[in-house]
C-alpha cells in the first residue's frame, strides 16, 4: 500500500518531468519565458517613448533678449517638471518643431525684459509660441503652464515689499520719461504714489514684515495628496507588463494542452495511465507543472519590471491571487481545447486562434481603457479581459479584496468549468 | 471461447472471464475467457484487427469491458492502482520521452511505480544493462536509433520487476541482434532474467491464436 510520501514523490516526479521537458525545448522556452518579457518591454517602450522622462513636453527655448529677466524666466522654465527644455537659435527651434523633434518653441524676443518691467502702461511683454498645428492640445498646455509660472513671478514681486517699492520707484521714473499722455501719466503717478504709501504703511505696522509683504499673495494653492484615487497607470510599463504576463500564462497553458495531445499521440499517456497512480493525480500533476511555470514567468516579469521600470504592485497578495486565478482559467481552457482536436496541429491552431481573438477583444493587445465602450463589452466575455483587469487591479487600479473578487471569481469559474468539461471527455488513447 | 487454466486459481496472474468489447457495431472481443499462470509465457497471435491490442488494453485497464471481468494476480481488476503495480507493459508504440535520456526515462517511470533511492538506481542500472544501453544511458532518446528506442521501450516495462509482463509487438523495428536478445529463444535468453521469464520458450510451443473474434490455444 502506498503512503502519502510515495504519492508526493510520484507527483513531484511528474511535475519535474514536465518542467524538464519545457526547459529542454528551446522554442517552448523562448515563447514561454522570453517572448512575454520582450513583449512587455517593447510595447511599454513604444507607448512611453524613452521611459520615465517621456511624459515631459519637449520644447525649444529661444532667448533673443538675453536680459536678466529673460534668463530668470528661462531658468524657471527649466525647473518646470512638465517641460523638457532645450535652448537653441530661432532657426534651429523652428526646424526642430517642423521635424517633430520638439512639440513647440518658446521665444523671448528683444525687449522682453524691459517690457516685463512695465506694468499698467505701455505694451506688456510678449512671448512667441510656435507649435505644430496638429498638436494644439500640447500648445494649450504649454501656454497655460507658461502663464501660470509668469503669474507666479508677478505674485512674487507684489508680495515682496522691498522689491515692490523698488519697482514702484523705477516705474515712476520710467513713466515720467515715457510718451504716456499727460492725463493718464498723472493718474498713473497718483496710483504709484498711493501704492508706495500703502506698501510703506503696511511694512511699518506689521512686525517682522520688512521683506515678506505681510503674507499677501494674489492666489494661493493648497496641495492635497490624492494619489490614491488616480485614474490611470503611472507609466506605460504598468500596462504592458500585465499584457506580457497574460501572454506568458497563455504560453504555459498552451504548452500544457499541447503536451497532453503530444503524450496521447506518442503513447506516453498510456504508460502513465497504466502506472499505479490515479488519472486525477496524473492530470493534477500536469496542471501543477503548468502552474509552477506560470508562477515562474510571472515572477520573472514582475521582478524585471520592478527593478528596471518601477512596475510595482500596490498589493502583492492580490497580485498572487490574480496570477493564480488567471492560470487556473487558462489551464482549464487548454484542457478543453486538448480534447477538441485529435492532433497537435488541430489543437495548436485552435488554441492560437482562440487566444488571438480573446486578446484582441480582451485587452491583450490594446489597453482596456483605450478601447471603445462596445469593444469593452465584447471583451467581457473573454478570460483575457478579466485577467488583465485582475492584474491591473493589483498593480495600479488599487483594487480592494472585494473588488478583486469579481474578476478572480469569473476566472476561477471559467477554469474549473472548462477543466471539468475537458476531463469528462478526455481520451487517454488515440482514436 | 475459453482457454483452460494450466495452474491453480491461486497462481493465476491474469484471468479474463467472458469478456466482450465492441466499438459501435464492431465487436472486437466476444466471450473471451483465459487464464495465464505465474511463470507461464502466453503468446497471442493473429492478423490485424483480430482483437489482440484490444485484449491487452482490457487487461491493463485502458479499456473497460462491455461485459465480463478482468482480474490480475487474484488482487482485483486493473482499475485499482495497487493492482496495476503488478503490471509491466511494453506498448507497440514507442512510449518514451524523446527529450529525456534513457536513464531519465527509466528513473521517471520507476518512480511512478513506487521505487526510490538505491533500489531505483540499481533497477535502472540493471534494465539498461539488460537491453544493452548502458553506454548510451545519458544520451537523449531523440538521438537513439529505432532499435535502441525499441529496447528502451522494453526496459521501461521491466524496470520495476513486475510479476506480469505484457509485450505488444515488442520487436517491431528492432534489429535482429536486438530481437534475439529480447525474444523468447533458447539460444538468447536475457543475461540475468528472473526465474519466471525462463519459460519464454514455451510461448512458441503453446501460443493462442486470435482470428475473427475467436481466440484458440493449441499446445503441441
Amino acid at each position: 500500500m502506498r503512503d502519502g510520501q510515495d504519492l508526493m514523490r510520484e507527483i513531484v516526479a511528474l511535475v519535474a518531468k514536465d518542467l524538464t521537458l519545457l526547459l529542454r525545448d528551446r522554442g517552448g522556452f523562448f515563447f514561454t519565458f522570453i517572448f512575454p518579457l520582450v513583449f512587455a518591454v517593447f510595447f511599454g517602450t513604444i507607448f512611453s517613448g524613452s521611459g520615465a522622462e517621456s511624459r515631459k513636453l519637449p520644447i525649444a527655448v529661444v532667448d533673443e533678449d538675453s536680459s536678466a529677466d529673460s534668463r530668470a524666466v528661462i531658468a524657471q522654465l527649466d525647473t518646470v517638471a512638465e517641460f523638457d527644455t532645450q535652448g537653441m537659435s530661432r532657426g534651429a527651434a523652428v526646424e526642430a518643431v517642423r521635424l517633430g523633434r520638439r512639440v513647440a518653441y518658446v521665444a523671448f524676443p528683444k525687449g522682453f525684459g524691459e517690457a516685463r518691467r512695465r506694468m499698467f502702461y505701455g505694451r506688456g511683454p510678449e512671448i512667441e509660441l510656435g507649435f505644430d498645428p496638429s498638436r494644439k492640445a500640447e500648445a494649450g498646455m504649454i501656454q497655460g503652464l507658461l502663464a501660470r509660472h509668469l503669474s507666479a513671478q508677478v505674485g512674487q514681486l507684489l508680495s515682496n515689499r522691498s522689491s515692490l517699492r523698488s519697482w514702484i520707484h523705477e516705474t515712476e521714473v520710467s513713466v515720467d520719461s515715457s510718451a504716456t499722455g499727460g492725463g493718464r501719466r498723472g493718474a498713473l503717478r497718483r496710483f504709484l504714489g498711493e501704492l508706495d504709501r500703502f506698501t510703506g504703511e503696511v511694512a511699518d505696522s506689521t512686525p517682522g514684515a520688512a521683506g515678506d509683504g505681510g503674507g499677501w499673495q494674489p492666489v494661493s494653492f493648497k496641495n492635497v495628496d490624492v494619489a490614491r484615487v488616480r485614474s490611470g497607470p503611472r507609466n506605460a510599463y504598468q500596462v504592458s507588463f500585465p499584457q506580457g504576463i497574460v501572454w506568458g500564462i497563455f504560453s504555459c497553458a498552451f504548452g500544457f494542452g499541447l503536451s497532453l495531445v503530444h503524450e496521447r499521440t506518442r503513447g506516453t499517456l498510456v504508460r502513465l495511465r497504466i502506472a499505479p497512480i490515479s488519472r486525477g493525480k496524473i492530470l493534477a500533476a500536469k496542471a501543477t507543472a503548468c502552474l509552477v511555470a506560470i508562477v515562474g514567468i510571472a515572477t520573472l516579469l514582475l521582478s524585471f519590471g520592478a527593478l528596471v521600470f518601477g512596475v510595482r504592485a500596490t498589493s502583492p497578495a492580490l497580485l498572487a491571487i490574480a496570477v493564480l486565478s488567471a492560470a487556473i482559467a487558462f489551464v482549464g481552457l487548454m484542457m478543453l481545447f486538448s480534447v477538441l482536436g485529435k492532433t497537435e496541429a488541430t489543437v495548436s491552431g485552435l488554441g492560437r486562434a482562440a487566444m488571438l481573438l480573446m486578446s484582441m477583444a480582451g485587452g491583450g493587445m490594446v489597453p482596456l481603457f483605450l478601447m471603445p465602450h462596445w469593444m469593452q463589452t465584447v471583451g467581457s466575455f473573454t478570460p483575457v479581459r478579466w485577467t488583465i483587469l485582475a492584474l491591473e487591479g493589483a498593480i495600479w487600479r488599487d483594487f480592494t479584496l472585494s473588488q478583486m473578487a469579481l474578476p478572480c471569481g469569473i476566472l476561477l469559474a471559467i477554469g474549473v468549468g472548462t477543466f471539468a468539461a475537458g476531463l469528462k471527455v478526455f481520451r487517454w488513447t488515440e482514436g | 471461447m475459453t482457454v483452460p487454466a494450466t495452474q491453480s486459481h491461486r497462481d493465476t496472474m491474469l484471468r479474463l472471464s467472458d469478456v466482450r468489447k465492441s466499438y459501435g457495431k464492431t465487436v472486437a472481443v466476444d466471450g473471451l475467457s483465459l487464464q495465464i499462470a505465474a511463470g507461464e509465457v502466453f503468446g497471442l497471435l493473429g492478423p490485424n484487427g483480430a482483437g489482440k491490442s484490444t485484449t491487452v488494453a482490457l487487461a491493463v485497464g485502458l479499456l473497460e469491458a462491455d461485459r465480463g471481468t478482468v482480474e490480475i494476480a487474484g488482487a482485483g481488476g486493473p482499475a485499482d492502482p495497487a493492482v496495476r503495480a503488478k503490471l509491466g507493459v511494453a506498448p507497440q508504440a514507442l512510449a518514451l520521452y524523446e527529450d529525456l535520456s534513457g536513464a531519465e526515462n527509466l528513473r521517471f517511470f520507476g518512480t511512478l511505480q513506487g521505487m526510490a533511492g538505491s533500489a531505483l538506481a540499481e533497477r535502472v542500472r540493471w534494465a539498461l544493462e539488460f537491453v544493452g544501453l548502458t553506454a548510451r544511458a545519458r544520451d537523449r532518446v531523440s538521438a537513439y536509433s529505432g532499435g535502441m528506442k525499441r529496447r528502451l521501450n522494453l526496459a521501461v516495462a521491466v524496470v520495476h520487476d513486475p510479476p506480469l509482463l505484457l509485450l505488444d509487438e515488442p520487436t517491431v523495428g528492432a534489429a535482429r541482434s536486438c530481437s534475439t536478445r529480447t525474444e523468447p529463444s533458447a539460444a538468447s535468453k536475457p543475461r540475468t532474467p528472473p526465474r519466471r521469464w525462463r519459460s519464454w520458450r514455451a510461448a512458441a510451443a503453446c501460443p493462442a491464436f486470435a482470428s475473427s473474434n475467436r481466440i484458440s490455444r493449441r499446445c503441441s
